[in-house]
């Protein structure tokens, strides 16, 4: 489920709530999807511990996702919403992007017919790709019910 | 404790080995002296119960080292310093283990010889058991300290080895230089006459360094005295080691020692033990060699602080410290001087004697007399034996004190045969005892004088109790119960005729005279030596036993003995030899060697002599050497006579004891006669008087 | 918690630590970098037990560590130089171990070592250097001790060994609560090994801080305008160094990111980037903020 790459800039900590996020805005993890536990992603990443619980800690606290004790984390039930709020500021990024294309002289119907492209991707195919049934995998390996798998609609 | 467990398996590699080494080593020369033909005349004292005499020199250091191995290299000091364990228990771990290793060989070693002793038979004193393990124990735990300091002290094998060695043996060395330089200086004293704080002995370990070159220390050195003495050292060290262990940082590993002040001081120690070798001279700083001396004192110096500071401008730097090791040289000096003075001043006069004592003339080449067992543990209090020891004394000083430029010994004395030498110890009225070894001008003055004491007059009579006995020697010939037959009859007749064995304490002037060239007259012919050796007490003596013609009864005895070995037809078997060796047939290197003990012999109107008379022939020498020949002529007379000679017992009147034996080269055999005691005709006795008397000057001047 | 306080520890004159104060948490990966000689072989070791301190103190829970076996039953201690008994295996050595550390596991000993493929009974000296490392590192996981030290033991480690005993490192870490202490002369070994970074530098501690708020409090921003500007354009913001190339300005920005980009977009910039720094950077920006003229050259953080 996690891509971390261990020799870039970005902190662990980092990559992982990002990750998180991008697979809450996906839907590869909704509510009630247990997150892997911070040993069993130490084993896997061979990384500290400390810093994935870290990660964790900051994921509780804006929300993402809750704890139950002693039985693992999961996925918020606020955490599409929170995350997705989260995405509107990427808003400022696309008026800045364009602003930009626009001194530097790109026409306006390119910029247009990408984003045109860009939403023609149907939103539930992340669901096949091998990072969601990745999560489900790890998720099954801390004793949860199998989760059903869900057909893929195209 | 674990780490104890631990220390014992690290340590195996060397117990093991040198355990079984050593019980090889005690079985072979043990198993041969208490099984083999040597028994009858092994020496059992303590030393014999050695397992081996270098074992526990070399094996506490290697203990020590071994186990404290760890301490030499930085990673593995680190490590076992990392470890949960305080430093005292590892000390405790490395020491433990040594004594299980070292005693647990000791023990068994001295017990295998023990078994030894039982399976072969030879007498040994009961109580040397216990006292030899507790002696090997202590000088080698001892010697265990002082490696134990020394590694805690160092972290090099080098330092450690220097430090182990300082520890060890400086006080001792500088005891020994003090010590030498005194007696070589003031012969009157000797090597037994030092005082406490002089003796070499009481350190058990390092005594026994001292025994192999000072023989005089051999029946000295193993006693409970000493051994109780060498426990404090023991436990000084063991305790002074656990504490330099316990303070030492684990940085030191791999670098020379723990502080720098103790570096600087092996190097002047060490130079300092070069620099007091030049005490051994009376007179240092005189010669061409004590200058070398003083230059490789500096190469030590300069060579020690190298090899811990590893900078030539801080070695030179240090070079002023030079002069301690030089001062601490000169100190000594000046010490062995004022010994010297001191013993000097002492020349008592007879009224401050209280009393004295001797403690005999054998002991002070190491010696055990029976006679002088005794005699020291009398006090003398006549008036006229102390004015004699003084005035001899006195003169002795002085002489000493004249001729010290010329380096006065004894040897310088108006030597004659009646001069002895005997350590005297005097007790003054004060209470202080002095002991100096004297010359007395006259050992008959001395016996006279001493003669007076009713103690010594039984003394000089005694022979050793039966029961103390543990080996008698005659000769190869008789056997156990011919010698004790022997034994008893002489005791009985000596106690009735009242006969002093020992003849240094009979009067020699009177008794024994001088003929030209030594003989002995009337009873005091001599005609056998038993050597006995037994033990009173934990003491060990020795005695050699003549057998006199004092006692007549016994020699008869003893000449039925030997005739009763003599081999048949032996008289012709000589004439026949004589014939041979006189021959043209004869071989180079066919011999013949022919001894007669000839008894009261009438060559004067004084009492009859005992004459020996040997006359060896052999085909090797030059034919026309006029020795050979008179000796060629001599044997063909002789043995022409003795061939008419009848066996006897008589020991009235001449009589000679005939022994010989042959070689002969074709068959390389080599046969002897034993003594065959033969009477003659009187016209025989005349005829042989004559012969061995012209034999006697002939051989006396060699042609 | 181990906390050092004022330590001062001399060899022959020369000072080593000078006044060195830290303090390091209970169940963290704790990492200390500094150049080859800066000290920290000689710090693992006072915290170990090994020395003793010239001046200052370390203890651990308030206790001195030197000649404290309580303490030291709980303290393991791995060198970069491994040293074995002559003639040793690892089982031997393991005795070793065992003799002095009552928790000592052999079960666990041999699991490990079938796990890292070593022969326990083969003699120490037949190992490689890499091997050699790795036993140590048994020894050390077998003893069962919360508090490890590692002094440079993973240097020249290959990655896949490396990887292995990280896991193993971060099970204990985890599972059991422990500590590990490394310390390396490489900052990029321990990047992403601890949680909790500090530099040792000339003898002294000089920055130590956790590894993701290091990483974090620090970036890069790369900005232009299309008119002129001067430094009062960046008014507001805590920069800790700044390149200018014609028109385009690197800035090194401590603070909230967000923040200071909103600041900076306020002003209409051409060019507004905002870049991660690594780790060596952050050393290399705050240890010239504390004053230190640091010359990469000479030593300090090398990758």
């Amino acid at each position: 489920m996690f891509q971390i790459d261990r020799f870039g800039r970005q902190p662990i900590y980092e990559q992982i709530i990002e990750q998180v996020e991008q697979l809450v805005a996906s839907g590869a993890l909704r509510p009630n999807d247990q997150l892997p536990s911070v040993r069993t992603l130490s084993q896997t990443l061979s990384a500290n511990p400390n810093t994935l619980q870290k990660a964790y800690a900051e994921l509780e606290r804006r929300g993402i996702t809750t704890g139950v004790p002693g039985s693992g984390r999961y996925i918020s039930r606020d955490a599409p919403r929170l995350v997705s709020e989260g995405m509107q500021a990427l808003l400022t990024d696309v008026s800045t992007l364009c602003e930009k294309l626009h001194i530097a002289g790109v026409p306006k119907q390119k910029v247009l017919d990408t984003v045109e492209s860009a939403y023609a991707v149907p939103l539930h195919s992340a669901e096949k790709s091998p990072g969601a049934s990745q999560a489900h995998e790890m998720a099954n390996d801390d004793a949860q019910q199998t989760a059903s798998g869900k057909d893929v609609e195209l | 404790m674990k780490m104890y467990r631990e220390m014992m398996r690290k340590l195996a590699p060397i117990g093991i080995p040198l355990a079984l080494a050593t019980l090889l080593y005690t079985l072979i020369t043990n198993g041969q002296a208490c099984l083999g033909a040597a028994r009858l005349q092994t020496a059992t004292s303590a030393i014999g119960l050695t397992p081996v005499l270098v074992y526990y020199a070399f094996s506490a250091v290697l203990f020590a080292f071994y186990g404290f191995s760890f301490l030499f290299k930085r990673s593995s000091s680190d490590l076992y310093h990392s470890m949960p364990i305080s430093r005292l228990d590892l000390y405790l771990s490395v020491t433990l283990a040594t004594v299980t290793w070292m005693g647990g060989t000791i023990v068994l070693n001295v017990l295998l010889t023990l078994g030894l002793y039982l399976v072969g038979g030879c007498p040994f004193v009961p109580v040397y058991i216990p006292m030899s393990i507790l002696f090997y124990f202590i000088a080698s735990m001892l010697i265990y300290a002082a490696a134990a300091i020394g590694c805690a002290l160092s972290g090099t094998y080098f330092m450690a080895l220097a430090s182990t060695g300082i520890v060890l043996f400086l006080p001792r060395f500088i005891q020994f230089i003090l010590a030498r330089g005194l007696i070589l200086q003031i012969p009157i004293i000797g090597w037994l006459d030092l005082s406490a704080w002089l003796d070499p002995s009481t350190n058990i370990a390092t005594g026994l360094v001292v025994m192999q070159t000072r023989n005089v220390f051999i029946p000295q050195i193993i006693n409970m005295h000493n051994i109780l003495y060498s426990l404090i050292p023991m436990f000084v060290e063991l305790v002074l080691a656990a504490w330099l262990f316990i303070r030492r940082p684990s940085e030191t590993a791999d670098h020379g020692t723990a502080s720098r002040g103790w570096s600087l001081a092996v190097s002047v120690l060490l130079a300092f033990t070069v620099l007091m070798l030049l005490n051994l001279n009376k007179s240092p700083f005189t010669s061409m060699f004590d200058a070398a001396l003083i230059a490789v004192a500096l190469l030590v110096f300069v060579l020690c602080q190298f090899i811990t500071l590893h900078s030539i401008k801080t070695v030179l730097k240090s070079l002023p410290y030079f002069l301690v090791s030089v001062a601490l040289a000169v100190g000594g000096y000046f010490c062995i001087n004022s010994m010297v003075n001191e013993a000097l001043v002492y020349t008592p006069k007879p009224a401050e004697i209280a009393s004295v004592s001797f403690r005999g003339h054998d002991t002070v080449q190491g010696g055990n007399e029976y006679t002088s067992l005794l005699l020291e543990k009398i006090h003398f209090t006549n008036d006229s034996l102390k004015k004699y020891v003084a005035e001899n004394l006195s003169s002795a000083v002085d002489q000493i004190k004249a001729d010290r430029e010329k380096n006065y010994t004894y040897t310088d004395s108006n030597y004659s045969q009646y001069t002895v030498i005997e350590p005297v110890s005097i007790t003054m009225q004060n209470g202080r005892t002095y002991r100096r070894t004297i010359e007395f001008s006259s050992m008959d003055t001395l016996n006279e004088l001493r003669g007076e004491n009713a103690e010594f007059q039984t003394a000089i009579h005694s022979l050793p109790p039966v029961s103390s006995i543990q080996y008698m020697r005659a000769n190869n010939l008789f056997k156990k119960d011919e010698l004790n037959q022997l034994w008893n009859a002489y005791t009985t007749e000596a106690a009735a005729v009242s006969v002093v064995p020992n003849d240094y304490y009979l009067d020699h002037k009177t008794v024994i005279s001088d003929y030209g060239f030594s003989v002995t007259r009337g009873d005091a012919q001599q005609a056998e030596n038993i050597y006995v050796t037994g033990y009173i007490g934990n003491d060990r003596y020795s005695m050699q036993v003549p057998i006199r013609l004092e006692t007549p009864k016994t020699v008869s005895l003893m000449m039925q003995m030997y005739n009763s070995y003599a081999k048949k037809g032996s008289l012709t078997k000589l004439q026949e030899s004589v014939k041979h060796m006189l021959s043209p047939l004869v071989l180079e290197s066919d011999s013949l060697s022919i001894s007669m003990d000839c008894f009261n012999v009438k060559v004067d109107s004084g009492k009859p002599v005992y004459l020996n008379s040997n006359v060896y022939l052999s085909a090797y020498r030059n034919k026309d050497d006029q020795y050979s020949l008179k000796s060629n002529k001599f044997a063909q007379a002789a043995s022409e006579i003795l061939a008419r000679g009848t066996p006897t017992d008589d020991c009235s009147g001449m009589f000679v004891g005939l022994s010989w034996s042959d070689y002969d080269s074709s068959n390389r055999l080599s046969t002897d006669y034993p003594a065959l005691y033969l009477s003659f005709t009187p016209e025989d006795e005349a005829a042989l008087t004559t012969l061995f008397s012209n034999w006697q000057i002939t051989s006396m001047n060699g042609y | 918690m181990i906390i050092a306080n004022n330590l001062t520890k001399r060899f022959s004159g020369v000072v080593a630590l000078d006044n060195l104060s830290c303090h390091i948490q209970d169940g963290c990966v704790y990492g200390l970098v500094g150049a080859n000689g800066a000290g920290k072989s000689t710090f693992l070791r006072l915290a170990s037990g090994v020395y003793r301190p010239d001046a200052g103190s370390i203890k651990f829970n308030n206790e001195d560590i030197y000649e404290n076996i309580g303490v030291k039953k709980r303290f393991v201690f791995v060198s970069d130089d491994f040293w074995a008994l002559p003639q040793s295996s690892m089982r031997r050595m393991a005795d070793l171990y065992a003799s002095t550390y009552d928790s000592f596991d052999f079960k666990r000993f041999t699991a490990l070592s079938k796990e890292f493929g070593l022969p326990t009974d083969r003699t120490l000296s037949t190992f490689s250097k890499g091997m050699r490392r790795q036993a140590a590192t048994i020894l050390a996981l077998s003893s069962c001790a919360e508090y490890l030290f590692f002094d440079e033991t993973f240097d020249g480690l290959d990655p896949v060994m490396r990887g292995l005993v990280k896991q193993k490192l971060y099970a204990e870490v985890f599972d059991r609560g422990a500590t590990v202490i490394i310390t390396s002369h490489s900052l990029r070994e321990l990047e992403d090994t601890c949680d909790q970074l500090a530099l040792l530098y000339k003898g002294g501690i000089v920055l130590e801080s956790d590894v993701g708020d290091l990483k974090t409090s620090l970036f890069k921003l790369q900005v232009a305008f299309a008119e002129e500007y001067d430094q009062s354009v960046f008014e507001g913001l805590n920069v800790l160094a700044q390149t200018r190339q014609g028109s385009v300005s690197t800035l090194i920005v401590r603070g909230d990111k967000e923040k200071s980009r909103a600041l900076l977009t306020a002003k209409n910039p051409l060019l507004l980037e905002a870049l991660p720094v690594t780790l060596e950077e952050v050393f290399v920006y705050e240890m010239e903020a504390l004053g230190y003229a640091f010359d990469t050259a000479e030593g300090g953080n090398k990758a």
